[in-house]
């Protein structure tokens, strides 16, 4: 009963736009006073906004997004296109190729979705366009490399994932590096094909002299470098995901301030933001914590594991139903949201059923993203549409072949769990 | 009414600029501190303390009013398409209300808890006593300024409903022009 009305209420405050670390803590709060009196309301109330901020990892999300701010007011990340292009450009679909491995560089960098198909939508899809490209295949492109930046090392998505579900960060953060790759080469395969059936949808670029595409080279060089800083030292344990992330933002800064010379005030700008972007996500975590103890107290996931257990069903079956619930969740929420709202329920049920979290972690959030690009509200489609200048419903349509072809991609690392869990399991600590 | 507004907002905007410094400070040290390790072989003792409790406590709850004001605050937008303004402003006023009591409760409850450490003189175990008021005093202060916000958005959003001016602007939806400005580059 009292469980019935918590859900009704933070499904209530969902629904109204109550921002989601709100409403969690509203319904959370609401719970713990019915069930458990005032007192254990108190209690929670008085240690939960600590301990659920108070955390050495945690600076690991605002430090990655500093970086991503860092890189961004740099203007390296500009550049990306242009080399890929340059290198690209010669094959059938290569500007659209050039977009999905800046897609990949640039996530590799910034942490999130929406910024990367923003990015890419302002630098790779007018070029595709001038070049003759059809229009919605073009926008479908842009929409979903923009889905990339959640797999890579930079990712906020896998950070939180792994605070909730309290997996180890760095064997998370490298774990996503091969599906990134499989997802990579999804993209490219689903526009190979669409330009064998039909070549006019994307005409080939002009040459670049191989002296104009090493100067290219040269000048994204920075970006790898950083990147390779930040993967690497996680990877040998060399430093924490922290130590690495921090160090990233330093290096982002050192950039930034070579290559653009910003002003006192856009570096303000750009911490601010950062702060402010944290912030949002610390302040999820906490709503998630005081519900998380309404849960915890009421027995709720043990009870559900305790239910899908006498169902027998395949766990098979099981998970694709998840998966399933992901890809429509994605469709209308942030990836954040997702994650706070359902991970604490969801995961021991996973693994209850014998699957890896680390594994799952991967697969929910490539499933998520997919979701942003599912009609008829996916938000990477409305980004693009709003820089392209295209119909919305030109850039669904162009997604819909990469929609196809990621489900396909799903089932392979469902199949095969070792895409997901050979890197970490190289790892030595 | 609106110079209260205004108050609170110059006192979210100069906290954000200190969680900026203390973002800009985190960076830094958590850097010299790899680079002391592996140069020198003597990292800093104190730098998980000072990160793990008080920096990322400021960071967070000098920003927390600030977030909310300016929509940081992600949150499901999709029945805003399909109501009306009006309506609108009563979801918005109906979230103020309802967050302000659990915000209010919060600062209430860490804030006894900072008192009380304080006449204790209590202090964290370990090389170095950092005492243990000084980051949760964080909690009251971030948690009751965004209380006070949430009080004057309530009534700001209310106003309107009875003829009033509208002194403070709906969120833009994540979907339209504005929304996606925000979003693209958040």
């Amino acid at each position: 009963m009292i469980l019935g009305l918590v859900l009704v209420t933070l499904f209530a405050f969902l629904a109204i736009g109550t921002p989601v670390g709100f409403a969690m803590a509203i319904s959370g709060a609401v719970g713990l006073y019915l069930g458990f009196g005032p007192h254990v309301l108190m209690g929670v109330l008085e240690t939960a906004p600590i301990s659920a901020i108070g955390s050495y990892e945690l600076i690991t999300i605002p430090m990655f997004l500093l970086m991503a701010e860092m890189v961004l007011l740099s203007g390296i990340a500009d550049d990306l296109f242009k080399t890929a292009a340059a290198w690209m450009g010669r094959i059938p679909g290569g500007l659209g190729i050039a977009t999905t491995l800046a897609g990949a560089g640039f996530g590799a960098i910034c942490g999130t979705s929406t910024a990367s198909a923003a990015t890419l939508s302002a630098t790779s899809l007018p070029s595709m366009i001038r070049q003759g490209y059809e229009p919605k295949m073009a926008a479908g492109i842009v929409a979903i490399s923009g889905t990339l930046a959640m797999l890579l090392p930079t990712s906020v998505a896998l950070i939180i994932f792994a605070l909730l579900a309290e997996v180890n960060v760095a064997k998370l953060l490298m774990s996503g590096i091969v599906p990134a790759f499989v997802v990579t080469l999804t993209i490219i395969a689903t526009i190979l094909f669409l330009v064998w059936r039909d070549p006019s949808r994307a005409p080939v670029a002009q040459a670049v002299s191989f002296r104009e595409k090493l100067v290219l080279l040269r000048g994204v060089g920075p970006m790898v470098v950083l990147f390779a800083v930040v993967t690497i030292s996680i990877f040998t344990g060399l430093a924490t995901p922290t130590e690495a992330s921090a160090v990233g933002a330093a290096g982002g800064f050192a950039l930034a301030i070579w290559r653009a010379r910003p002003t006192l005030g856009q570096l303000r700008h750009s911490f601010e933001r950062a702060a402010l972007g944290s912030c949002m996500i610390a302040m999820i975590l906490m709503g998630a914590s005081v519900f998380g103890y309404f849960f915890t107290l009421s027995h709720v996931t043990q009870d559900l594991i305790g239910w899908v257990g006498a169902l027998h069903v395949s766990r098979w079956v099981i998970i694709v139903i998840i998966l399933a619930m992901y890809i429509v969740l994605g469709s209308f929420m942030d990836q954040v949201a997702i994650l706070v709202l359902t991970v604490p329920i969801v995961l021991p049920l996973v693994k209850s059923l014998g699957f890896d979290p680390i594994w799952f972690g991967i697969v929910k959030i490539v499933t998520a993203e997919v979701g942003m690009i599912t009609p008829p509200i996916g938000l990477n489609c409305f980004i693009v549409a709003r820089y392209s200048g295209r119909p919305v419903t030109d850039v669904f349509q162009g997604t819909m072949p990469h929609f196809v072809a990621h489900l396909f991609a799903i089932a392979i690392m469902v199949a095969f769990p070792e895409i997901v869990l050979w890197l970490p399991s190289l790892m030595m600590h | 009414m609106k110079v209260l507004i205004q108050l609170v907002t110059r006192i979210e905007a100069t906290l954000a600029f200190a969680a900026a410094i203390i973002l800009a400070a985190v960076m830094v040290i958590v850097s010299a501190d790899v680079a002391m390790r592996y140069v020198f072989n003597q990292p800093f003792g104190w730098s998980y303390d000072l990160i793990s409790l008080y920096l990322t406590l400021a960071l967070f709850y000098f920003c927390l009013s600030r977030a909310f004001d300016q929509h940081a605050h992600v949150g499901v937008d999709i029945l805003h398409y399909y109501v009306s303004r009006k309506t609108r402003l009563v979801f918005n006023a109906i979230t103020c209300v309802a967050s302000a009591p659990v915000f209010a409760l919060i600062a209430l409850e860490c804030g006894k808890r900072a008192a009380a450490t304080f006449a204790h003189h209590d202090v964290l175990a370990g090389a170095i006593a950092w005492p243990t008021w000084a980051f949760i005093v964080l909690a009251p202060i971030g948690a009751g300024l965004l209380t006070v916000r949430l009080l004057l958005n309530a009534v700001a959003y209310l106003v309107p409903l009875f003829g009033g001016p509208e002194t403070i602007p709906l969120p833009a939806l994540a979907r339209s022009d504005e929304g996606i400005e925000q979003a693209a580059f958040e």
